[in-house]
């Protein structure tokens, strides 16, 4: 025995059809599940030039590998799909409680084809499979349809079901919309709402028991027991926020990036990712004013976004589950200025950069306001901030008038304007209905291209290229381009990858300035993170389980232990190298260029910036994907995986295997 | 009967929400209130009478939080009562609490179901059809039909 179903359920909207098919256990070892499982079934069965929003793209939802068998941090599901905002590989991630739900109906994996006719939502059991009607739901926001299929259906199940579903911005489907679950907890990225939103399917329900299994699972469970007694006996000392802003300052400045992440699982377990607002401010870190700013832009607002401030609403932590870090919370945001909200999931840092310093907003309360906001619609805060921000900078220039925004004064930190902004993108209505597709689809309609910064299509994560010229390289080089979350050199000297994967160079201090290169040691490095991250997704790990690092969050060793294996990190190394190159295949299949993925010139450093503590740095970006590719073993000029390389990971007869 | 019931050492508990996750009939909710160190959290709490002491929760937990302890209590079902029923005897989430030995009859008296209305009935136990002497066993999901609207 070992930790998967063994089986995915096939439903075609179109025919009301479902199917449950066998997983042959070669694809488990080949690519685990979650991530994994997705682009292997999704390589195989979404046919070339398929429209996004078409009934032939498939919406995949999977737990990974470890789910379910005691592993800590492994309560995350992805959601993959073709992107609508790039058109090619798009794929989300999301923690909450559904991806146990998953696997407890009995499936790896949920592959959801077709067009319903009318709205519908998805229910299952683990007996029974049913597609049933959605239209009481439809139109309510995530939260509200969350909260009435409770009512409906919490009496009716013997266990209560978990619920992912779209919001109005899906439903409509706005090019940056994601799924939800929990009350607007967000898989957010690569517009998978707006997939789900074209099907019509309002809502997956699943309501299933079945015990979970797992080859050896006291080992598992000891493995657990260790890290979570080590997190019991952490904490830090109240106060310390308002001194993370000046520590980010003096971060900034050091010609070295320190290299011990192990704060990390300290500072999410005191604040959240929230943590990382003031320190990012002051570090060269978070972007400010559309990219172009620097910390004087945004002097003092460090202390504006200190995460104790925010602490001090928290009513209760939130864990995703089977986590023991709970780096989420529950506000209570009642009364307070701009709230018609009670209460809202603390906001990441994502949200509060892209809404705060990106747009230099001062307040935080509308913050608050626009997290809610945005998670009962449904939208990708990073998408939305970066996408307003394009529209300040459009309209600061004279390239958008007042006639075309509506009337609404969008100058940076107009705070009034940038709430009504968002509220008209989330209702698609008037100028806000353009701006609800992402920026490059509003600058290709009103101009300002310079302004619009994504990438491939995708609005870009909130950390600077220019500070961590590694993260540059997954902006552009992830099949998924713009996504943030693959690959950091900061995080990679806290992981020691290098004491799993033989490959791995070890992390050293060093200098910045040795980052900006295009050497084989980065790549190496670059490449190293991508693999461990696709392990990672299909074990269905947070990130910041990731982050920890290698010798506290002990993947190898769970995975061993979870599915009676006995694979070293090498081993373990190449299965995430085989589900990335599978992704880019994917992208290969349908037509996506990963040539063609760029930078914005910005965010390269061009022109660079003239002073803080980014002044005078260029990024050798183009150089440096090549150089990735290369340590792939993909073609240095296209980014095609070389035959020689999809050989050596089997993929051919991979994905010759059929479920 | 002696029904087996968690109890917890919230001390080692580190509210990652597993064992709710495990339990069959959802009798855990993480929303006792507490603190883990100086942090204010929360932590798993038993529903009253639903739990089926499966002990699937003691399980799960790898902290070793949760001890499965004896307690005498009637045996629980959940009723899907027909529209128009008595559910005062049944708890929020639908729960009841009936002797052991009981049977489809009884569930029909505890909500009051009048004996020419339940003729007109379908009777399921678990999903399944079944007639009204059907006996019932700890945590069965018993529901009712009314044929002619369809159910
Ligand atoms: S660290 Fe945060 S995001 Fe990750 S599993 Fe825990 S609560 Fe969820
Ligand atoms: S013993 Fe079983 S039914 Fe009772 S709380 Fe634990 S898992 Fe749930
Ligand atoms: S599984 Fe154990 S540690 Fe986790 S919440 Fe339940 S009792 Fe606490």
């Amino acid at each position: 025995m070992n930790s998967f179903m063994g089986k995915i359920l096939r439903v075609d909207l179109s025919t009301g059809r479902f199917e449950s098919l066998d997983v042959p256990q070669e694809v488990y070892e080949a690519v685990l599940a979650g991530k994994g499982l997705e682009a292997w079934y999704l390589y195989n069965n979404i046919p070339a030039g398929a429209d996004p929003l078409g009934p032939e793209n498939i919406l995949a939802f999977a737990p990974g590998a470890l789910c379910g068998t005691g592993a800590f941090l492994t309560g995350r599901w992805t959601v993959a799909c073709k992107s609508p905002l790039t058109g090619g590989w798009g794929d989300a991630n999301c923690g909450g409680l559904f991806a146990p739900a998953i696997k407890q109906c009995g499936y790896d994996a949920i592959f959801v084809s077709g067009i319903a006719e009318k709205p519908v939502y998805l229910f299952c059991d683990g007996k029974t499979v049913e597609l049933r009607d959605a239209a009481p739901y439809w139109g309510l926001d995530a939260t509200e349809a969350e909260l009435a299929l409770h009512r409906e259906l919490d009496p009716v199940c013997r266990k209560k079901p978990c619920i992912a579903l779209i919001g109005p911005a899906g439903e409509k489907c706005s090019l940056i919309s994601g799924i939800c679950n929990e009350g607007g907890r967000i898989a957010a990225r690569s517009g998978v709402g707006a997939v789900m939103g074209s099907k019509k399917l309002k809502a997956v329900v699943l309501a299933g028991a079945r015990p979970l299994p797992c080859a050896d699972r006291e080992k598992v469970q000891a493995l657990s027991r260790e890290l979570g007694r080590k997190l019991l006996k952490m904490t830090l000392p109240n106060g310390l926020g308002v001194f993370l802003g000046p520590g980010g300052r003096a971060m900034g400045h050091l010609p070295y990036m320190p290299l011990d992440g192990s704060m990390t699982s300290l500072m999410f377990r005191q604040w959240g990712t929230q943590a990382n607002t003031s320190l990012a401010i002051t570090s060269g870190d978070g972007p400010i004013k559309n990219w172009a700013g620097t910390p004087k832009d945004a002097r003092l607002m460090d202390m504006v976004y200190n995460p104790e401030r925010i602490n001090k609403i928290e009513s209760a932590k939130y864990h995703c589950y089977s986590c023991p870090l709970g780096c989420g919370g529950k506000l209570n945001i009642r009364g307070r200025k701009y709230a018609e909200f009670d209460e809202t999931h603390k906001p990441e840092y994502e949200t509060i950069e892209a809404f705060g310093p990106l747009l230099l907003n001062w307040s935080m309360d509308s913050i608050l306001q626009l997290n809610e906001l945005l998670n009962r619609a449904g939208m990708d805060s990073i998408s939305a901030g970066n996408t307003v921000a394009w529209a300040i900078e459009c309209y600061e220039n004279g390239i958008l008038t007042k006639e075309q925004t509506d009337g609404l004064e969008l100058n940076w930190g107009n705070t009034e304007a940038i709430l009504a902004l968002v509220n008209k993108m989330v209702a698609r209505e008037g100028f806000g209905d353009a701006l609800a597709d992402g920026v490059k689809r509003a600058s290709e309609r009103f101009g300002g291209k310079e302004y619009a910064m994504h990438v491939g299509g995708q609005e870009p994560g909130m950390h600077d290229a220019r500070n961590d010229p590694q993260l540059g390289i997954h902006f552009v080089a992830e099949p998924a381009p713009g996504k943030h979350t693959v690959g950091m050199g900061i995080e990679y000297g806290a992981m020691s990858l290098c004491d799993i994967c033989s490959w791995a160079p070890p992390a050293r201090l060093h200098p910045k300035s040795r980052d900006l290169e295009d050497t084989e040691e980065l790549a190496l490095i670059s490449k190293a993170n991508a693999c461990y991250t696709m392990l990672v997704d299909g074990a269905g790990g947070c990130y910041y389980g990731q982050m920890m690092g290698v010798h506290m969050w002990k993947l190898i060793d769970y995975l061993n232990a979870a599915e009676g294996w006995d694979y070293d990190g090498d081993h373990y190394m190449e299965i995430g190298e085989r589900i990335q190159c599978l992704r880019q295949l994917f992208n290969i299949k349908q037509g996506f260029d990963p040539a063609a993925v760029k930078l914005p010139d910005r965010m390269q450093g061009i022109p660079p910036l003239p002073s803080g503590p980014l002044k005078g740095i260029t990024l050798k970006n183009k150089e440096q994907v090549a150089a990735h590719w290369r340590a792939f073993g993909w073609d240095d000029k296209t980014g095609v995986p070389l035959r020689s390389t999809v050989e050596r990971l089997g993929i051919r007869t991979l994905t010759e295997v059929t479920p | 009967m002696i029904k087996q019931q968690p109890v917890f050492d919230y001390l080692n508990c580190v509210s990652c929400g597993i064992c709710a996750q495990a339990c069959p009939v959802s009798a855990l909710e993480m929303k006792k209130e507490g603190k883990s160190g100086k942090y204010r959290n929360i932590f798993p709490e038993l529903l009253p009478g639903v739990c089926i002491g499966c002990g699937q929760c003691a399980a799960s937990c790898p902290m070793e939080v949760i001890r499965m302890e004896e307690v005498e209590r009637l045996m629980r079902v959940k009723i899907l009562p027909p529209h128009g029923s008595d559910r005062r005897a049944l708890d929020e989430r639908s729960w009841a609490e009936l002797p052991e030995g009981s049977t489809v009859r009884d569930v029909l008296k505890l909500i009051r179901c009048n004996p020419a209305k339940a003729r007109l009935l379908l009777v399921s136990v678990n999903g399944e059809r079944c007639p009204l002497s059907r006996e019932l066993r700890d945590g069965d999901v018993v529901g009712f039909f009314f044929p002619v609207s369809g159910g």
